[in-house]
């Protein structure tokens, strides 16, 4: 089967790459369309992924006028592939390729997977956007969401449920495993929060929610692993020094895989202080690692954590409520370790590769068929 | 790096140079003077004047020729591009040169010396509360070359301390001052049967603290009072405050107006009843100054100046930051009252024209100017 996945973001995030690679070594002929134009500034290679470069339509109008003449073989290159399926990885990407798709008439596929559904039609001056989800997610053969609560939403932007397919996110469960030992070292309680320093992560809210424990004379260290751009990093730096947290909170930037994993598996508990989310991928990886969640229950978090059984549920945006759960955990060892192993067989059951694989190749092969 | 290759005194850089050569590292030394030898780089001669100048073409040549990229670099990045940037400094000629946000003083403090100058920096919020946290001594150079220091804020000035400046420094506590006139005028219909309408008015950005006020409306609202709210102006933060506005389903009631000129905040300052300003770090706020002229009850967030531009209980409501439940509280007690939201605003107006009208600033400033422009005694001019 020929794949064509159009859209990927370079250097592909985690979630993507894993899967590409996953597809091809399954035998699915996989196409990488990488709009970015810096396709050459390194990082990872997708084994067994064939990659075109295309040009992107958000560029400046002389950029794109020249592109015109120069991107023509770059489109009969990607219709000469004649893929059987094409799949968009962002609603953005679909809405900008839209016209080609038309031309193709392939079977599409468009994956719904977070703020490009909650956030962004919500925003005063994206009325265009909103007119071109409602195009795309009408005119798409299958929509691919990560989630229940992501299905509704986009329903309401256009969005036929019968041909939603619900797909959740899957982690490395190999990779991500529990440490040995006891995690907490009874002097701290350790607190790790992972995620882009944006918005979207509510950030200021944990941080608000660890100086609650601080005044509650509970010992507890507080990281956040992730970068962002200059202004919520800045933010960030106020707010620790702001909220008196300067020995206690750290942001710790974007690190690799097997830090994250290490940060993980010394934490006491994963807190997920977003105001919108998908699922988080974040969130499962903590919950492969055996550690007890505190979670918002904003989009589908609920979906993956019951409130009682892999971790804490808690409303967004109420740093109390956060502090108090933090504190139930604290107290409460055997809680901890209830939740982490409950949440550690949820992963194994539920968002595993192989199912997440499985669910993709069915899907794919129904469109072909 | 040494000055003298190889020194009477110093042999034992020479004895570590030979047994780093030995050990199969590439060490070069660059001496000021001393004799040319193997690895041995001597620097051209500084004196006479006129040699170095006549040389001058020729090191750059020899430069060119032997690195070309790193030469090219260096000349972009280092003198050629500062002359470029201070091009209109230079001309000027000043006497004495203001930089009006301390983040902009940062790395330009060698114009003290080669303008030559007395430089003056203003200090207006970001660049003491949040800029340039992660790096320790941000700041030093500044505290050392500046002439005198200005601030908004008292707290300002504590914050400038916090970070370096000696407690001597010369330096002057001035608000900002805004066109008390220009506001005097507003007058207002009294609000009967209808919505209590807050208005904000700043840029959208994090540090205007927007989800806070949202969140506090949205509790007013939850407990039964109904509001109008608008919020007047842009930024990147537009994204994150339209969403939390539809999480908190505030679309009915939550006007997200967009940028707006002088005139256009004058008349939403007619329209409102009471001024609501969350910020979660601020310097010292033009905006509630103008609300107050305006005869605006106010309701602020304690950061950074502004308990010193509201006085609380008496112009309006001082709460603590990211505390949306106590700002709700105050706003239900303005909203509830309209006797005395007329009374705070009528002392906001006194307020604002005491101590925050134009001509005794422009006095104070000029005060400021002349005592930082003073020659330096230790220094002959």
């Amino acid at each position: 089967m020929k794949l064509l996945v159009a859209g990927v973001t370079w250097p592909p995030e985690t979630f993507l790459r894993q899967r590409l690679e996953g597809l091809a070594k399954r035998g699915v002929e996989v196409t990488a369309a990488v709009s970015v134009p810096r396709t050459r500034a390194g990082g990872p290679r997708l084994e067994g992924v064939r990659m075109v470069r295309l040009p992107h339509w958000d560029d400046p109008k002389l950029l794109r006028a020249w592109r015109a003449v120069w991107g023509r073989p770059a489109y009969a290159a990607l219709a000469r592939l004649r893929p059987e399926v094409v799949h968009f990885e962002w609603n953005s990407v679909a809405i900008d390729y839209w016209p080609l798709v038309e031309r193709w008439r392939r079977p599409v596929v468009i994956s719904c997977r977070g703020s490009q559904i909650q956030v962004r039609p919500h925003v005063p001056g994206q009325e265009e956007y909103v007119r071109g989800l409602a195009r795309t997610l009408g005119g798409a053969t299958a929509v691919h969401c990560v989630s229940a609560a992501i299905r509704e939403e986009a329903a309401r932007f256009g969005l036929d449920p019968a041909k939603a397919v619900v797909i959740r996110p899957a982690v490395d469960a190999e990779f991500f495993q529990p440490g040995g030992g006891r995690r907490s070292n009874d002097t701290e309680f350790r607190v790790v929060s992972t995620g882009s320093l944006h918005w979207v992560k509510g950030h200021e809210y944990a941080l608000a929610a660890v100086r609650k424990l601080v005044q509650d004379g509970l010992r507890v260290w507080f990281e956040i692993l992730g970068d962002g751009k200059k202004a919520e990093r800045q933010r960030l730096q106020y707010a620790i020094q702001d909220l008196g947290l300067g020995g206690v909170a750290r942001l710790r930037g974007a690190l690799p895989p097997a830090a994250v994993r290490e940060a993980l598996q010394k934490a006491d508990a994963f807190l997920l202080a977003s105001v919108s989310e998908g699922i988080s991928n974040a969130a499962l990886e903590a919950m492969a690692c055996g550690v007890p969640v505190v979670t918002t229950a904003c989009g589908g978090m609920t979906e993956a954590v019951s409130d009682g059984v892999e971790g804490l549920v808690v409303p967004v945006r109420d740093s109390e409520a956060m502090a108090g759960a933090l504190a139930r955990l604290a107290g409460d060892r055997a809680l901890r370790e209830r939740l982490g192993r409950a949440g550690r067989e949820r992963v194994l059951r539920e968002f595993t590769l192989a199912q997440q694989m499985d669910d993709f190749l069915s899907l794919y092969r129904k469109l072909v068929a | 790096m040494v000055s003298e290759y190889p020194a009477v005194s110093e042999t034992f850089v020479a004895a570590k140079f030979r047994g780093l050569v030995e050990a199969g590292w590439d060490v070069e030394v660059a001496a000021g003077r001393g004799r040319r030898e193997e690895r041995v780089r001597i620097a051209w001669p500084h004196r006479p004047r006129w040699l170095a100048a006549a040389l001058l073409p020729a090191a750059a040549v020899r430069c060119l020729w032997a690195a070309p990229r790193t030469t090219l670099r260096y000349l972009a990045r280092g003198w050629l591009r500062r002359l470029y940037l201070d091009a209109q400094i230079v001309a000027a000629r000043p006497d004495l040169v203001h930089f009006e946000f301390g983040a902009l003083a940062v790395g330009r403090m060698y114009l003290a010396e080669l303008a030559p100058c007395k430089i003056v920096v203003s200090f207006r919020g970001f660049d003491l509360n949040h800029a340039g946290l992660d790096v320790a001594g941000y700041y030093d150079e500044v505290w050392e070359g500046v002439a005198a220091v200005h601030c908004l804020s008292r707290d300002l000035w504590e914050k400038a301390q916090r970070r370096g400046c000696p407690a001597g420094k010369q330096h002057a506590l001035l608000p900002p001052a805004i066109d008390t006139e220009y506001f005097a005028g507003v007058t207002r219909a009294p609000a009967v049967d209808r919505p209590v309408r807050l208005l904000s008015v700043g840029r959208l950005e994090w540090t205007k603290g927007y989800e806070y006020a949202l969140e506090a409306v949205a509790a007013l609202r939850a407990g039964g009072m109904p509001v109008e709210y608008r919020i007047v102006g842009a930024g990147e933060h537009l994204e994150a405050v339209a969403f939390c506005r539809h999480q908190l389903g505030l679309e009915d009631c939550v006007a997200l107006v967009g940028a707006a000129g002088r005139e256009r905040v004058r008349a939403e300052l007619e329209w409102a009843d009471i001024f609501l300003h969350t910020a979660v770090t601020e310097g010292f706020c033009n905006a509630v100054i103008e609300a107050q002229a305006s005869g605006l009850p106010v309701v602020t967030s304690d950061a950074g100046g502004l308990p010193e531009n509201v006085e609380d209980g008496v112009t309006g409501f001082v709460v603590r930051r990211r505390e949306p439940r106590a700002t709700a509280e105050r706003l239900l007690r303005l909203a509830r009252d309209p006797a005395l939201r007329e009374r705070m605003g009528q002392a906001g107006r006194e307020r604002a024209r005491r101590c925050f009208s134009l001509p005794a600033h422009l006095r104070a400033f000029q005060d400021f100017y002349e005592r930082a422009g003073q020659p330096d005694l230790a220094r002959p001019a």
